[in-house]
């Protein structure tokens, strides 16, 4: 173990990642703004808020956005052992598939929300289960959300190692199928 | 020969402005910038998770969080440093400028301000091509003063209000008049060639204060009104 392996656990988490890419988007557009202020209406305030401001939010938005590039890589290389907190969203429907998990220890629940109506928590899953196939082999966005009700020790595995252990292991292809019969059927808009 | 009259906009009343200068385009381009950047970021945010594929995400954010904000960093810096030169800019604290602003733009004024504006001797940034030490650390110097400037703005000085007369850091230079003027024949020549006769006073500096030995001024002043003037001169007329 490294020094370094804690902090590039944390800069994997999707949550990480998304924190980074917010921050960054507020200090471009709040830079944005100042810039419109300033050249629309030049007088030493808005001259002073676009140089003392502006100029520092622009050039730590972008360091943030390259920050954000280099935690979503972390994410789809060199990952097989994840840790996650009490009650930490590991991902949320609708988010583009990335991963597959199988959880060591620890429980998740899966929660899913529908158009007009309140999310509900559709299953829960413990040590040996494994989630987040679905959206990988359907190319679609993810049907649920997963959150853990326990610290969770997981195995993950990236789109294209599963992918490539889906196509060509026919049994792990078939216990998969099962799995995702039992499943409750995603709403049909998000195939 | 059949006269027409002249095309609608122009006028010989202003400063002819055919081409937009350089600090007009930029600040054009500032504002498309700073648009284009607020309209990828909410259209991003808002269809992310709908319709987009991942591939167009990543290049919205790459052209919004990257390469726009970069470029509006340089032309935005460009367009508002180089606006701030501007008489306009000067003009924008009112109560401590209006008094040299306007003796500059009183066509009856003889003040030497007056007297550069009036025959527009100085293109623009009138104000700023007397007033800013040239070269590059004359800019930045009179840059970080500007800041001191606002400091005395927002916190209401005197000075700010335009209830006291303003005085310079330290006395005005010469070189300032002569970045202009040194090497032109009209002044070489001119009153039977006495910036000649004086030349070692023109450019000499008093050895404890830094101020010319002799300043432009002795002869050619005043710059500008002084303030009291400008008072009795107001409550006269009531
Ligand atoms: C032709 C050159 C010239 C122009 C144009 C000019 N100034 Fe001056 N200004 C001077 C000189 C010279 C002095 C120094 C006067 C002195 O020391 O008596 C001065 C002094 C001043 C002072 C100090 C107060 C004073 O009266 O000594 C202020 C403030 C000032 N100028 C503001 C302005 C502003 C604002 C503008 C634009 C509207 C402007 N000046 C345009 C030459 C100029
Ligand atoms: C940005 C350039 C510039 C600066 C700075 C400048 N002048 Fe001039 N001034 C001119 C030009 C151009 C003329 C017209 C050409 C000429 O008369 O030689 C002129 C003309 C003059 C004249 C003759 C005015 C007239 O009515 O014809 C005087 C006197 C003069 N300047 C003094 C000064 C003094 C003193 C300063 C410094 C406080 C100064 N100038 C700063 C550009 C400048
Ligand atoms: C000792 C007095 C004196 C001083 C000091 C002086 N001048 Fe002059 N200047 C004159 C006289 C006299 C004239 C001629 C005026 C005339 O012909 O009406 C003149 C004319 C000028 C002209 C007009 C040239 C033209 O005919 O278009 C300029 C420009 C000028 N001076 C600039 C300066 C500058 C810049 C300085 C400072 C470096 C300066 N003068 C300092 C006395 C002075």
């Amino acid at each position: 173990m490294s020094t370094l392996d804690p902090i590039v656990e944390r800069l994997q988490k999707l949550q990480t990642y998304r924190r980074i890419l917010l921050a960054a988007q507020i200090l471009i557009v709040l830079a944005a703004l100042l810039a419109l202020l300033a050249v629309q209406n030049l007088t030493p305030i808005t001259l002073s808020l676009f140089l003392t401001v502006a100029l520092p939010s622009i050039v730590l938005g972008v360091l943030l956005y390259l920050v954000a590039i280099l935690t979503s890589f972390l994410r789809r290389h060199g990952v097989s052992h994840v840790h996650f907190a009490p009650g930490e969203t590991i991902f949320r429907q609708g988010d583009e598939g990335d991963f597959v998990y199988s959880i060591i220890d620890g429980q998740v629940e899966v929660i899913r929300g529908e158009p007009d109506r309140e999310a509900k928590v559709i299953n829960r899953l413990g040590p040996g289960e494994y989630f987040g196939e679905m959206a990988l082999i359907r190319h679609a966005p993810r049907t649920a959300t997963v959150r853990t009700l326990t610290a969770v020790n997981a195995v993950v595995l990236s789109q294209a190692d599963f992918l490539v252990l889906y196509t060509y292991l026919p049994d792990l292809h078939r216990s998969i199928e099962k799995i995702m019969q039992q499943r409750p059927v995603p709403p049909s808009t998000e195939g | 020969m059949e006269q027409s009259s002249a095309p609608i906009g122009l006028t010989l009343e202003k400063p002819f402005e055919g081409r937009g200068g350089a600090v007009e385009w930029a600040g054009s381009l500032t504002t498309a910038l700073g648009v284009l950047i607020l309209i990828i970021i909410i259209f991003t945010a808002f269809f992310e998770r709908r319709h987009l594929r991942p591939s167009i995400v990543s290049s919205l954010r790459f052209t919004s969080l990257c390469v726009l904000p970069l470029l509006i960093l340089f032309l935005g810096s460009f367009s508002t440093l180089e606006g701030s030169k501007r008489t306009e800019f000067c003009h924008s604290c009112h109560s401590a400028m209006d008094l040299y602003v306007d003796d500059m733009q009183d066509k009856e004024s003889t003040t030497l301000a007056a007297m550069h504006y009036k025959k527009r001797l100085i293109q623009t940034d009138e104000c700023y091509s007397c007033h800013a030490d040239y070269g590059v650390w004359g800019t930045a110097d009179a840059k970080g003063r500007g800041l001191i400037h606002l400091y005395y703005w927002v916190t209401n000085s005197a000075t700010a209000r335009g209830e006291q007369q303003i005085k310079l850091y330290s006395s005005y230079q010469n070189s300032l008049c002569l970045y202009c003027h040194s090497g032109s024949q009209s002044f070489l020549e001119s009153g039977k060639q006495v910036h000649r006769k004086f030349a070692d006073a023109l450019l000499g500096k008093k050895a404890n204060t830094g101020a010319p030995i002799m300043a432009c001024g002795t002869c050619h002043g005043p710059a500008h009104p002084k303030l009291a003037d400008k008072k009795s001169q107001q409550s006269n007329a009531q």
